[in-house]
């Protein structure tokens, strides 16, 4: 509460900033940083959810969801240009939630079972898009199929095109990289270091086209065949 | 003004991160990385700069076009020279100024020019040797004699269309310099340590504040329109 009364007490002062002996130029700066600094001191303090909050979860009941009016989380810092912080309860998540669909609708429901398969396998996967929220969230969706297991190894869900040499590394990884066009996927999919790797463990998920390239190495295609047989 | 808040209105990139430390543990956090113009006094220091290095550049390209031409028309005098002087001694002389204005104009070697002059011509070798009689007054050893490079010939001459489109892109060229130079920043806003859970929320909070910072901006820079002499922001323009 004390904390709250702080908070409001400093915003106050901050929309009322007339200190008329700031110089010209920093003046701009000078209001930005300090609305800044006060929305992340608000964040730290507001934005997150009350332990009943997080108690809320989707009912078993589609109907039941679809009829009973939404809890929702509002936070609301009473700034200009600020809006108001309105989601529904229980939160969405996007890496588990918008990253998995993502993929689903991309690569269909065998490509990820084959992708899963790889992962357990502790394959390395690079994952390339068009669009940096696309790649990320696929990418980190793909730690999340893992679950109960955990990733060990090396993750990066934006991988620089500059350091796209990585992809030689021996420690298997999960990597996302963008390209500028559809036209670019190709370019990655011949770069010599990329053969190389596919031939040593790596499989590209590609976003752009919605295909799954496998790796080429010795036994892994064998094992993926046998994982499809039934007992 | 129009431009300044078309750009402002433009693309964002959102990314989800996570780290991985050297135990192989993973900690989250979001990141929005946006494009920007930058105004102001500086923007404007950095835009005179680089009109500076234009200009510098121009100046270089100037000079070393000049001085491309100047070594260019010295080296086919050389080699013409050496060539009449070969030509002399195997009595097949020619004019030296028609043969480097030939070479000059058909942008070919000098000796296919002058294949091609005599061919045109029709003179006779002894007909053209007689007219050339006595124009070389220096001796160059023929161990020394070199022929320029054949440069190389477009048999395919430039479309009429490809002409058109080449004048627009050089003309439109030419009008955006009119309009003078931007300067683009690109900024990044990254919160880690978040949980998985909360990311949407914090991806929320982290796009209501660059909405937030940009109206700060563009108030600042309308209300700098209007006043230049303005140096603060009004309250009543920040407040709710």
């Amino acid at each position: 509460m004390k904390d709250r009364d702080e908070l409001l007490s400093r915003r106050r002062s901050l929309l009322c900033n007339e200190d008329a002996n700031l110089p010209r130029e920093d003046t701009k700066h000078v209001v930005i940083a300090q609305k800044r600094h006060a929305v992340l001191a608000a964040f730290q303090t507001s934005l997150m959810l009350d332990p009943s909050q997080k108690r809320v979860s989707y009912p078993r009941s589609e109907l039941a969801h679809i009829q009973t009016p939404h809890r929702r989380f509002v936070m609301d810092l009473s700034l200009r240009g600020f809006d108001a912080i309105s989601l529904p309860l229980p939160l969405p998540l996007i890496s588990s939630e918008w990253g998995v669909s993502r993929l689903l609708l991309g690569i269909k429901d065998s490509g990820v079972m084959i992708l899963l398969k790889l992962l357990l396998l502790e394959r390395s996967i690079l994952v390339v898009g068009l669009r940096t929220e696309e790649v990320t969230s696929c990418a980190t969706a793909l730690l999340e199929l893992l679950n109960p297991y955990k990733w060990a190894s090396a993750f990066m869900p934006l991988l620089p095109r500059e350091m796209l040499d990585f992809v030689s590394s021996p420690v298997p990884f999960i990597a996302g990289t963008i390209v500028e066009n559809s036209k670019r996927v190709q370019d990655i999919v011949r770069d010599t270091s990329v053969r190389e790797a596919m031939s040593n463990g790596l499989s590209i998920v590609n976003l752009v086209t919605g295909k799954l390239i496998v790796t080429r190495e010795k036994g892994t295609s064998e094992m993926l065949r046998r994982s499809f047989i039934p007992m | 003004m129009f431009h300044f808040f078309l750009f402002q209105s433009q693309r964002s990139c959102t990314i989800l991160l996570k780290f991985t430390d050297v135990h192989g543990s993973l900690s989250h956090g979001v990141a929005i990385t946006i494009f920007e113009e930058l105004t102001g006094s500086h923007a404007q220091k950095i835009c005179r700069f680089l009109d500076l290095h234009r200009h510098r550049r121009r100046a270089r390209v100037v000079i070393s076009r000049w001085l491309n031409a100047k070594l260019s028309d010295f080296r086919r005098a050389i080699s013409t020279r050496t060539l009449s002087t070969r030509l002399a001694s195997s009595s097949k002389r020619t004019s030296t100024a028609s043969l480097e204005k030939r070479s000059n104009s058909m942008n070919v070697s000098i000796r296919e020019a002058m294949e091609r002059m005599i061919s045109k011509t029709g003179m006779s070798s002894r007909e053209m040797s007689s007219s050339h009689s006595g124009s070389t007054d220096f001796e160059i050893d023929e161990t020394t004699f070199e022929i320029t490079e054949p440069a190389p010939v477009y048999s395919s001459p430039i479309s009429k269309d490809a002409r058109r489109l080449g004048r627009e892109a050089y003309q439109a060229m030419i009008d955006v310099e009119d309009d003078g130079d931007i300067c683009i920043v690109e900024k990044s806003y990254v919160i880690t340590g978040t949980s998985l859970q909360d990311q949407s929320l914090i991806f929320c909070g982290l796009q209501n504040l660059i909405n937030m910072e940009r109206l700060v901006r563009n108030t600042y820079s309308i209300c700098r329109s209007l006043v230049p002499s303005l140096h603060i922001i009004p309250h009543f323009v920040l407040a709710r």
